[in-house]
């Protein structure tokens, strides 16, 4: 093969970035067009209620419905106005935290044993003890949010800042640099992957025990709305709230936490993506 | 440790943000503008014009208002209306509250599924 077979792509068309962009769309689509044509397929055998396996025309019915009547939106806007509040406490004690145990090794050495097991805990297992300290409300739903996003980041925060060498720390100080200029130029940029990579993670995981807290210690959000919907066997209104939950987190994922990691890790990553 | 990739799948930057980043914090900035825009410049119309007139007059603190919804009221819609003042009942596809602030009735006009805000006459 010569070089300059070897460089022209095989299809041209397929490389402009209009046709690629599109092509990756549909490629990404498609096993959820495939998953839909097999639920429809389910649906349409007649062996299972409308209870059991509603038909996806009747749960965008339903998504249109709620849409119209404002309930979607409203239970939208609380889930995640609740997730902001908790990443906001958690995502930003964890990270100041995090650098300030991590400057000093035998506080981290202390605190690591502890942070890595409560962060091995699931959220939702905090539930019934949220519940007997807050009560059912927003209290109880934030204090498990904080605590799944809380913990993620604070170790994440930690394993960064104690990753970064000491010589750089110590030229700094050896150059007449103070504390506040070995955080800022030394121990922030230097731990920036792993409390990028704490802040994705904590968004996932508070996503997550935020929608089971809601089922059992709230009146609102989509967690609710699942929930109360299964007293009523609304399965239509289920799916369509899972469904929902996916898109969101699919979305806010792609748009926002994947390029940001991405750029940390160009930035200020070892890893270096060839000019 | 140097990985190939090609030109085209570095982060696009504008300054030190990615523009993807960037760009999905725009949308939703707009959005929510949009969203603010559209509720502030529907809200009078919903209101009717005699509850106009008793705002404007201004000579109670609270009001006794009749929502009427476009369609049959839901659990949600009661929860939201609790928030503003007293539930007092349901009439077809109307939400009367009591004693609901000059402010909350504008609020409440907001809402884009909200139909009509009159004034009610509660016993």
């Amino acid at each position: 093969m010569t070089a300059t077979s070897a460089t022209r792509p095989l299809l041209p068309f397929l490389y402009r970035p209009l046709v690629r962009r599109v092509w990756s769309v549909a490629t990404y689509l498609f096993p959820f067009l495939v998953l839909v044509a097999i639920w429809h397929a389910l649906a349409a055998t007649g062996r299972f209620t409308i209870n059991q396996v509603p038909p996806p025309a009747l749960v965008a019915e339903v998504l249109w419905e709620m849409t119209l009547d404002g309930a979607l939106i409203g239970h939208i806007g609380q889930s995640l106005g609740r997730l902001a509040l908790g990443f906001v406490a958690g995502a930003g004690l964890g990270i100041v935290l995090g650098i300030l145990i991590g400057m000093n090794r035998g506080a981290a050495e202390f605190i690591e044993p502890l942070v890595s097991f409560l962060n091995a805990l699931s959220g939702i297992a905090w539930v019934p003890l949220a519940i007997v300290w807050f009560g059912i409300g927003p209290a109880a739903v934030t204090f498990i949010l904080w605590n799944s996003i809380f913990f993620l980041v604070l170790f994440n925060t930690l394993l960064g800042v104690l990753s970064v060498p000491p010589i750089f720390r110590n030229a700094v100080l050896t150059l007449g640099g103070g504390r506040v200029h070995v955080i800022r130029d030394v121990l922030v940029p230097g731990a920036m992957p792993n409390i990028v990579l704490g802040i994705r993670m904590g968004m996932g995981f508070g996503w997550r025990a935020l929608i089971a807290a809601e089922m059992i210690g709230a009146t609102s959000g989509l967690g609710f709305m699942i929930y109360d919907a299964s007293s009523y066997l609304r399965s239509d209104i289920i799916i369509a709230g899972v469904i929902v939950i996916g898109v969101l987190w699919v979305v806010t994922d792609r748009l926002l936490l994947v390029p940001l990691e991405r750029w940390t890790v160009e930035r200020w990553g070892l890893v270096r993506r060839a000019e | 440790m140097a990985v190939s990739a090609s030109a085209s799948a570095r982060v696009r930057m504008v300054g030190p943000i990615p523009l993807r980043a960037l760009l999905a914090t725009a949308v939703v900035v707009a959005l929510l503008v949009a969203w603010e825009g559209y509720a502030w410049a529907t809200a009078p119309s919903r209101i009717t014009p005699e509850l106009h007139a008793a705002l404007a007059r201004g000579d109670q603190p609270t009001y006794d208002i009749a929502v009427r919804l476009p369609f049959a009221p839901r659990q949600f819609h009661i929860r939201q209306f609790q928030a503003y003042g007293t539930f007092a009942g349901v009439e077809g596809t109307t939400v009367l509250i009591r004693r609901v602030e000059p402010a909350a009735i504008y609020d409440i006009a907001r809402k884009y599924w909200v139909e009509r805000v009159d004034l009610a006459r509660l016993d």
